[in-house]
């Protein structure tokens, strides 16, 4: 391992221990399992398909608190370093900005596996023992939103190198609204009668990833499968966007005074 | 013969920074600052607060980048990760992932440092040592008091055996025990050829611990060189120590004690005049010496505050 690869998997590994001992991230995380478990409930009160209803809930519930999280630390991740002077120590040390600011990043993307795959575990165990029926498409599913949330968590991270940790919140559920809305965005700009209009929300959707691809929920809730390529493509064109993110961020941080 | 490079060398050192919206409010923090740090010595960092030491510091460990200027150090600039591997760094108040134990933290700056798996566990367990945190090593920082905290500080400077140490405000937060721990750490620094480049407002540590001092008010030099001979600079004084006086005293006491008083006056023949003056009024003079400043007086008059006891101007 080269001694820079070495310095992101510490820093990585440091960031994942810290939000893991973290008692909100912990309080989170926790919630959200107690809601996938009791989803079962909704067998007593439902009229539609149980299987459809609980895997509905399910993963509008690991949707929901993964993006919790996922904005909450990208958010926070690095300007809480920043604020209360921790980085001091550590970029002092023969570690490259840029480095530090993938390890960090990192970090957020491995506690962001790892909750999510907590939570998408528990999911497909209460699937089984419930009897549901299984699908590819549930796992493929899950893979993706982990990928949305990641490329959400870099955006706030991305943002959170210039401003403070409150507006790149707010700017990253932005992202995730109108990334989410990309489909009626795009439909809204073809019935536009204004031109300006048209071209406003075109750029809209040409300047925003369009986070609705990276979302097969409706395909997971009544298992409908999705080709292998497309899952693959929608993967990259996620990792593009959290790698245009992510540079962003080392540029800014490399050339911020630490004051 | 060339005279050995400099650890420190710091010319013309400027710091600006723009605060407000739009940058137009402008804080001049440094208004060129030169100095230079041989190896192998304790040098302190004299200044009142607000004076740009840390703003110092940190441009020299590359966490600003200064206005104008150069801050070098091993004779190149700091930003580089071949000088990072040179010095340890302590910044003033430090602050840690607070989940995380002592021992953990330091096997994180472990591998940044790049020390090899065994060098770190034994270096690790040294330094937790020196630091007197052995027994904290495995207690998560938050529960750590505020001296613990200094004291791992100081602990991950030093991991990796730097040849200099630049520690901000080293002693901040310690108890007496633990100053006089560091003050003998510094020494032992010292004594092993490393060089110590620290900041303090705390005169007394300087004179005790120093071999040479810059003291820096409102982002200036104002006075530099060996501590000897810098309270050598300062102006002596005459110390007239008198007792039964009069009432009505032809001047004011620079300060009392019990039934005798002390009066300080700037040269030789004042000296005689007054006590020639104590004499007629029926004083008994006990003693007449020569003071020299010390540091504390010369810092003092430096940061605009005048000695501590001002010599009486006889007409």
């Amino acid at each position: 391992m080269t001694s820079a690869l070495r310095q992101v998997v510490a820093i990585a590994l440091m960031t994942f221990l810290e939000a893991r001992r973290n008692r909100i991230t912990m309080a989170f995380f926790f919630s959200s399992l107690v809601i996938v478990v009791s989803s079962f409930v909704f067998r007593e009160v439902t009229t539609t398909g149980l299987d459809v209803i609980v895997r509905d809930v399910g993963l509008a519930t690991i949707h929901l608190f993964g993006l919790i999280l996922a904005v909450l630390l990208g958010s926070s991740v690095l300007s809480r370093e920043i604020e209360r002077k921790t980085l001091y120590m550590l970029i002092t040390k023969p570690v490259s900005r840029a480095s530090f600011a993938i390890g960090k990043i990192s970090g957020v993307a491995l506690t962001l596996l790892v909750t999510l795959g907590l939570m998408a575990g528990t999911f497909l165990l209460q699937q089984v023992v419930f009897g549901a029926p299984l699908g590819w498409i549930l796992a493929q599913t899950c893979w993706l939103l982990f990928v949305q949330l990641v490329l959400v968590s870099c955006f706030a991270y991305f943002v959170s190198t210039f401003a403070s940790p409150l507006v790149s919140a707010f700017m990253a559920l932005g992202l995730f609204v109108v990334g989410e809305s990309a489909g009626n965005v795009w439909t809204l700009a073809e019935h536009a009668e204004s031109a300006p209009y048209r071209l406003l929300l075109r750029s809209i959707c040409y300047l925003f990833p369009n986070l609705e691809r990276m979302n097969l929920k409706s395909f997971a809730q009544v298992l409908r499968d999705v080709p292998g390529r497309t899952v693959l493509e929608q993967s990259v064109y996620g990792l593009i966007y959290i790698a245009l993110f992510v540079s962003g961020a080392v540029l800014v941080f490399r050339r911020r005074d630490m004051k | 013969m060339s005279l050995p490079e400099p650890v420190v060398s710091v010319a013309g050192l400027h710091k600006t920074f723009r605060l407000g919206f739009l940058g137009r409010r402008r804080i001049e923090a440094l208004k060129g600052v030169d100095f230079e740090v041989a190896r192998g010595m304790i040098f302190g960092f004299l200044g009142p607060n607000g004076a740009g030491k840390s703003t110092t510091l940190k441009i020299l460990t590359g966490l600003l980048a200064p206005s104008g200027g150069t801050a070098m150090l091993f004779g190149q600039v700091p930003d580089t990760q071949s000088v990072r591997r040179r010095y340890g760094y302590l910044p003033e108040n430090p602050s840690f992932h607070e989940n995380l134990t002592g021992r953990e933290i330091l096997r994180v700056m472990a591998s940044l440092l790049g020390l090899d798996a065994s060098t770190a566990s034994r270096r690790t367990r040294e330094v937790l040592s020196v630091a007197g945190l052995d027994r904290a090593a495995d207690v998560q920082v938050r529960r750590y008091s505020k001296g613990m905290v200094q004291r791992l500080g100081i602990a991950q400077a030093l991991l990796h055996d730097p040849e200099l140490a630049i520690l901000d405000e080293p002693m901040s937060g310690l108890d007496p025990v633990g100053r006089r721990e560091v003050k003998e750490l510094m020494l032992d620094l010292r004594a092993r050829g490393r060089t110590v480049f620290f900041s303090t407002h705390i005169i007394s540590d300087v004179e005790e611990l120093c071999d040479q001092v810059v003291i820096l008010v409102g982002g200036r030099v104002t006075r530099q060189g060996a501590v000897r001979d810098l309270i050598g600079q300062g102006p002596k004084q005459y110390e007239v120590v008198a007792s039964g006086l009069p009432t009505q005293l032809p001047v004011a006491p620079a300060r009392v004690m019990g039934d005798r008083q002390a009066f300080l006056v700037p040269d030789e023949e004042a000296a005689r005049r007054l006590i020639e003056q104590l004499w007629a009024a029926g004083a008994r003079v006990h003693a007449l010496s020569v003071r020299s400043y010390n540091l504390e007086e010369l810092f003092l008059s430096e940061v605009g505050k005048g000695p501590v006891g001002a010599a009486v101007q006889l007409d």
